[in-house]
């Protein structure tokens, strides 16, 4: 029954997925030209070259990790297109359980993280080569703050589609939410200018903050994944048609 | 499943929303039947139908499914039956291989080679996406797929609107055959009463949320009749002789649910015999009593 409803994920995402993929290995392409570029010595004349490559370096990190993890752990809105062409009207009339399409949703959206976080570090390993830098265990571990970020929107996002039928709202309600937080979060550091989130801050900021909680990432993953199963099985039996 | 007599049993179901009722609805459809559910639009046919599935809980009353109660056996049941909509509810990016691939995971009775025996007698592709497929391959598709795991019921709500003639024939014939089997029967709810007209067995009318009639269509249309006078006729009938009255410059057509009683009664008035459509045009008019 699972590998049903996988299958079907995977055909309804596949498009979207090939998509995401695509414009990802464009943009490692180009990333990792730029990095040569820059080692090669074409910001010399500059005086704050090594700032530049810095802030380069980070934004690549930051965009390509976001751009692998959110292609892999997305829905790619297979639950709004099931409202749509009314799948889940006809999921009602035939013999699957409301934690089984939970569960096939989670295990996509799980499945697609550990696929991102393999996507995320393969591009760490081409940014590291094209920049000349050493390995740091601390921007690994970054990249997966990173992807959990996504996770955990992806897990608030699913079972929010499932009780309004939309995207467009679950889609608000999760950026209201991530918006709050991080204006919270900033104000409770009360170290960091809220206005300048420039990207080498913002990779500044999760450094800190996983190098002082880092150890519960993975027990934070898998309560997100736990709490979203628990949410859209019980967003599946209100039976919104 | 242990043996049942009806395949449906829905007894003094009531659903409260804001603005409609479903009023103590209450009938059966028998095993190795075709009932048709007619009614006009709103008329709460969808809202039974949920309630059959299991996708709507109503208020009070209770539904037995093959004799076991829907919601206590709501899996049970699920494995054993087909719902067929208005619309294909599968995606337009999918094609009849995909659906052959995720559904033999939903249905422990998923027969591939029955599904591919109906996509080949319906002409319907495979690898082409639904997404081009005409509406009427797109029914043909739904009706492939509901009858691909020996299911022994199929609920149609609306399942035949907006077919041309052509496909809705082919379609009402592969519902006779299926019916061969004993063990199979049908519920499909429609506005179009000339298809119900054909091939049903017995015909329950729901109006307003509340059933007006049910039994078998024979029945029911050998007790009306269309009784033809003239106007000054027509004043002498009694209010209380008839469901309502059509009435034109020429005469007035006079639906009456006693054709024996009212054939004594009225000697000499001529009484026509009526359709599934006249009853529920007269019906769906009763409060008027008199309409043009």
């Amino acid at each position: 029954m699972m590998k049903g409803l996988l299958y079907k994920q995977l055909v309804l995402s596949r498009k979207s997925l090939l998509l995401s993929v695509s414009m990802l290995a464009v943009f490692l392409l180009a990333e990792a030209l730029v990095l040569v570029s820059l080692r090669a010595g074409n910001l010399a004349r500059f005086e704050d070259a090594v700032e530049i490559e810095e802030a380069l370096y980070n934004l690549f990190l930051l965009l390509a990790t976001a751009m692998a993890f959110g292609s892999c752990v997305s829905d790619h809105d297979a639950v709004a297109s099931d409202y749509g062409c009314k799948w889940n009207m006809f999921s009602y009339t035939i013999p699957v359980k409301a934690e089984t399409i939970a569960l096939a949703k989670i295990l996509w959206m799980a499945g697609g993280y550990l696929i991102g976080g393999v996507v995320a570090f393969a591009n760490y390993l081409v940014l590291l080569m094209s920049s000349g830098r050493a390995f740091d265990i601390n921007e690994v571990w970054m990249m997966f703050g990173i992807g959990l970020f996504i996770a955990i929107s992806e897990c608030i996002r699913v079972p929010l589609v499932y009780r309004f039928k939309s995207s467009a709202v679950a889609n608000g309600i999760v950026l209201g939410i991530m918006c709050v937080v991080t204006i919270v979060l900033a104000i409770a550091v009360n170290v960091y200018d809220l206005p300048d989130l420039s990207p080498d801050v913002i990779a500044e900021i999760l450094d800190d903050v996983i190098s002082t909680v880092g150890f519960a990432l993975p027990i934070v993953t898998i309560a997100a994944f736990v709490v979203s199963y628990i949410a859209t099985v019980g967003a599946i039996k209100r039976k919104v048609i | 499943m242990k043996d049942y007599e009806n395949a449906i049993e829905i007894n003094g179901v009531t659903k409260r929303f804001d603005g409609f009722t479903l009023d103590n609805v209450s009938f059966n459809v028998a095993k190795g039947s075709i009932m048709g559910f007619i009614g006009q639009n709103g008329a709460g046919k969808s809202t039974t139908i949920n309630t059959v599935l299991n996708i709507l809980t109503p208020d009070s009353g209770d539904i037995k499914v093959f004799g076991m109660d829907n919601r206590e056996h709501d899996m049970e049941i699920k494995a054993h039956i087909s719902a067929v909509f208005d619309e294909l509810p599968f995606h337009d990016v999918l094609n009849a291989n995909d659906i052959n691939i995720i559904l033999k995971e939903v249905f422990s009775e998923w027969d591939s080679s029955v599904f591919s025996e109906y996509l080949d007698r319906f002409s319907l592709p495979r690898r082409k996406k639904f997404g081009e497929f005409s509406k009427g391959m797109k029914m043909k598709l739904q009706i492939a797929a509901a009858l691909s795991h020996n299911a022994k019921l199929l609920i149609m709500d609306e399942a035949t609107t907006g077919l041309d003639p052509v496909v809705r024939n082919e379609i009402l014939d592969i519902f006779l055959e299926y019916l061969q089997d004993e063990d199979h029967s049908i519920l499909m709810s429609s506005h179009i009463t000339s298809d119900l007209e054909h091939i049903a067995d017995s015909v329950t009318f729901i109006d307003k949320g509340r059933i007006l009639l049910t039994g078998y269509k024979d029945d029911i249309t050998g007790s009306h009749g269309l009784m033809r006078c003239s106007l000054s006729d027509y004043r002498e009938i009694d209010k209380g002789d008839f469901i309502s009255a059509r009435l034109s410059d020429y005469g007035a057509d006079v639906l009456i649910d006693r054709r024996d009683e009212m054939s004594v009664k009225y000697s000499g008035a001529v009484i026509d015999p009526v359709s599934l459509e006249d009853i529920m045009l007269y019906y769906v008019n009763r409060e008027k009593k008199e309409w043009k």
